[in-house]
């Protein structure tokens, strides 16, 4: 780190020894580790995914990416030893969160496992240079060669700003791009700039890196000389947070999203998924009659393709969630979103940015636990951490869709609008909410009491969504998804079917009710008996502590077992054999427990410590537990 | 602990500059300069680093529906702040005494202001 001379004037730190005869060109030096670093929200990670062919995610929120990413250069034959490593975007070398830490480490070589890299590409957003500056001379101050990218020309160029890059490359001694990162011409001057071993690099006079303001005052004069005009203020921005962040209008749009999502999921989503039901079942019926063996094709049919088919079925309505969260974030609305949110956040002792993190647990509790990286004070974040599991996940989705496909009514709530089905599924994911917001209250008013932090949030400008950043992302849920049920969900039907058919005695396998399966389900079931649940349902939820959505997989393969449902489709199984109150009582134990081996294993890791994850397995499965209880019976008194 | 540039003068100044004033009373769309923020070291770093220190110009330009955060322009950027912040910075308004006497920020007549 370079030293602090706090003398109130500007002092030169001197990258290289004073020139003799013109600019100094270095040695030339093979590159094998450069790392890519920039503000937040600058567009590091779509440059890094265009060179590596790599899908790390992109959205327009500052703090996306919170650790880093490493990959080999793509494309290029020359530079295809080169590894880049994408790391969280920072605003200067002495952050304090936990994503800024990595990123600092890596660049000063103390990051265990990761090599210092020999050079940088430094991302900076041409729409705001003069702020941004200010960083590029703390990373200059590193020594490292360094190509300066000046990401956003076209937003620079369309609202009227401009710079000349020659000259803002002589004022900081180093070569400068001004690119867009999504354009085709964008690599070329990365290319250049790594093959030519960086250019050449010149003695410069640079601030004070600790003191700020002496900092800008420095950035202003160098944008000065380079000529920057700052572009004009995005009008379109202002307009809409007019609306977005209207008292009364902002609650209308964000109620329309909320309900748009909710219905898209339930009418497109619901139609394509039994569309790939339908397809599944008739796959299934033709490959099944293919197997002549008759328990190998139960085995086959009713275990294995009914239980993953089962769980399948739910990709189209969670491909139509993502696909609606990824507007969202790649918008600019979600920042927005955590503005409104700030007010009621704080009332639970919550930090304005702990909003985003909660927000993406709708999605799935591991990134969202990772993302909370970016809040610096660590009761906040530890609070955030514990409660964030309570956010209707899109694991939970399969369960929830199923019974409220199974015991809703397809009717109109409000005619035209809102139906009674995404009422119920909007109604879930509010308990979780609660439950959520109840939790962070009591973890305020004890364990973790402190003041209200600060809540300070730069709030991106609203861009178009991009088709392919859209489609990038779908396919990478799409394939976690698959690849989940291929895996995990695949093997546990597989011993869910062969332990439903054990023992075989006299060469003939057991009924499910006299199998080891049942035995086993017996064995809880009187635990479970008062919420309403049989043996079969003990077993969805003993299984489901791997994962939320086994207990799909699972049921489907025990229905399938069973020779009383076996003809049934799966919503009809459950019907079957459930009572409504247990239906209930099963969604309201779905919202509250902890079953996510992932989840606890990220929490642990985040935390450092397995006091964290033990303490919040107890508590959510004691809620999960006691309000299924209290909601079977209740609702038989009702 | 506050920042380095602690103001000589009292929030009430001499009669040719306007009165030093919190930021969270600042009326939306009326440019300020930044005096001096009265916050602990930590959160006088984070505000820095993100281009809130003693000397910038400042201009309040919306709000979330309640009144609170407030989004702040500072350059080309803007960042909300809660009004709970704020209330620690003090900032010289651009010679416009309207700045003084209007209601707070998170007032309706403020929001409709904006």
């Amino acid at each position: 780190m370079p030293s602090c001379h706090d003398t109130g004037k500007p002092a030169a730190i001197v990258l290289d020894p004073p020139r003799t005869d013109g600019p100094r060109r270095l040695a030339p030096t093979p590159f094998r580790f450069v790392a890519l670093i920039g503000p937040p929200n600058s567009g590091k990670t779509t440059l890094f995914n265009r060179l590596t062919g790599l899908r790390q995610k992109i959205a327009n929120y500052p703090g996306v990416t919170v650790e880093q990413h490493t990959g080999r250069i793509a494309h290029h034959h020359a530079l295809r030893d080169v590894t880049l490593v994408d790391l969280p975007g920072i605003y200067g070398l002495n952050a304090q969160s936990e994503d800024a830490r990595v990123a600092i480490e890596v660049l000063s070589g103390h990051m265990d496992g990761t090599p210092r890299p020999d050079a940088v590409l430094l991302v900076l957003d041409s729409t705001n240079l003069g702020r941004h500056l200010v960083l590029a001379a703390q990373i200059l101050s590193l020594g490292l060669p360094t190509l300066v990218l000046l990401n956003m020309r076209d937003q620079l160029e369309a609202r009227g700003g401009s710079v000349d890059t020659l000259k803002l490359a002589q004022e900081l001694g180093t070569p400068v791009a001004l690119i867009s990162a999504t354009q085709p011409d964008a690599l070329d001057p990365i290319y250049r700039f790594l093959e030519e071993t960086g250019g050449h690099r010149e003695l410069v006079q640079l601030p004070v890196i600790q003191n700020p303001a002496l900092c800008r005052d420095w950035a202003v004069q160098v944008g000065r000389r380079a000529n920057y005009t700052a572009p004009a203020s995005p009008v379109w921005t202002r307009r809409l947070d007019r609306i977005v962040l209207h008292p009364v209008w902002g609650a209308v749009v964000f109620l329309a999203i909320v309900v748009t999502v909710f219905q898209f999921v339930f009418t497109i989503g619901s139609w394509l998924s039994d569309l790939l039901t339908n397809f599944m079942l008739t796959a299934g019926n033709r490959l099944g009659a293919l197997i002549p063996i008759p328990w190998l094709q139960s085995l086959l049919l009713n275990g294995v393709w009914k239980g993953a088919g089962s769980v399948l079925a739910f990709l189209p309505q969670i491909l139509t969630l993502f696909f609606f969260i990824g507007l969202l974030e790649d918008s600019g609305y979600l920042a927005r979103a955590a503005l409104i949110a700030d007010r009621t956040m704080a009332r639970f002792g919550l930090n304005g940015k702990a909003f985003i993190p909660l927000l993406s647990a709708y999605a799935c509790a591991v990134p969202a636990i990772m993302a909370t990286r970016t809040i610096e004070n660590k009761r906040d974040r530890l609070a955030t951490i514990l409660i964030a599991p309570f956010m209707t996940c899109s694991a939970r989705l399969p369960i929830y869709t199923l019974m409220i496909a199974a015991f809703i009514p397809n009717r109109m709530l409000v005619p035209h609008i809102l139906g009674l089905r995404a009422a119920a599924m909007i109604g879930l994911y509010f308990l979780g909410f609660a439950a959520a917001f109840v939790t962070a209250q009591l973890l305020n008013s004890s364990v973790l009491r402190r003041n209200k932090a600060p809540f300070v949030l730069e709030l991106p400008q609203y861009r178009w969504p991009t088709i392919q950043s859209i489609v990038f992302r779908l396919y990478e849920r799409g394939k976690i998804f698959v690849t989940q049920a291929g895996t995990v969900i695949l093997s546990v039907t597989v011993l869910l079917s062969a332990l439903s058919m054990l023992p075989v005695r006299h060469g003939v396998q057991s009924d499910i009710g006299a199998s080891w399966l049942a035995s086993i389900g017996r064995f809880f079931e009187p635990l479970l008996h008062p919420l309403g649940f049989n043996w079969k349902i003990g077993i969805g939820l003993l299984s489901s502590i791997i994962a939320r959505e086994v207990i799909v997989g699972t049921l489907g393969t025990l229905y399938g077992a069973d020779p009383a449902t076996h003809s049934m489709t799966l919503q009809a199984a459950v019907r079957h054999d459930l009572t409504f109150p247990a239906a209930c009582a099963l969604v309201v134990f779905f919202a509250f427990a902890m079953q996510c081996t992932s989840t606890l294993a990220v929490v642990k890791r985040e935390t450092n410590s397995w006091r964290w994850p033990i303490i919040q397995f107890v508590y959510m499965s004691g809620i999960a537990y006691l309000a299924a209880l209290a909601v079977n019976q209740l609702a038989h008194y009702l | 602990m506050s920042s380095t540039h602690k103001p000589a003068v009292s929030r009430h100044s001499s009669s040719q500059e306007p009165a030093l004033l919190p930021l969270n009373k600042l009326l939306l769309d009326h440019p300020a300069t930044l005096i001096h923020i009265d916050l602990a070291p930590e959160e006088l770093d984070h505000l820095g680093m993100m281009g809130i220190f003693p000397g910038v110009g400042i201009t309040p330009c919306g709000n979330a529906p309640g009144g609170d955060p407030r989004i702040y322009r500072i350059d080309q950027s803007e960042i909300a702040l809660r009004n709970a912040t704020a209330k620690h910075i003090l900032v010289r308004p651009e010679n416009d005494s309207k700045a003084h006497t209007e209601p707070m920020p998170n007032s309706p007549s403020a929001a409709n202001h904006a």
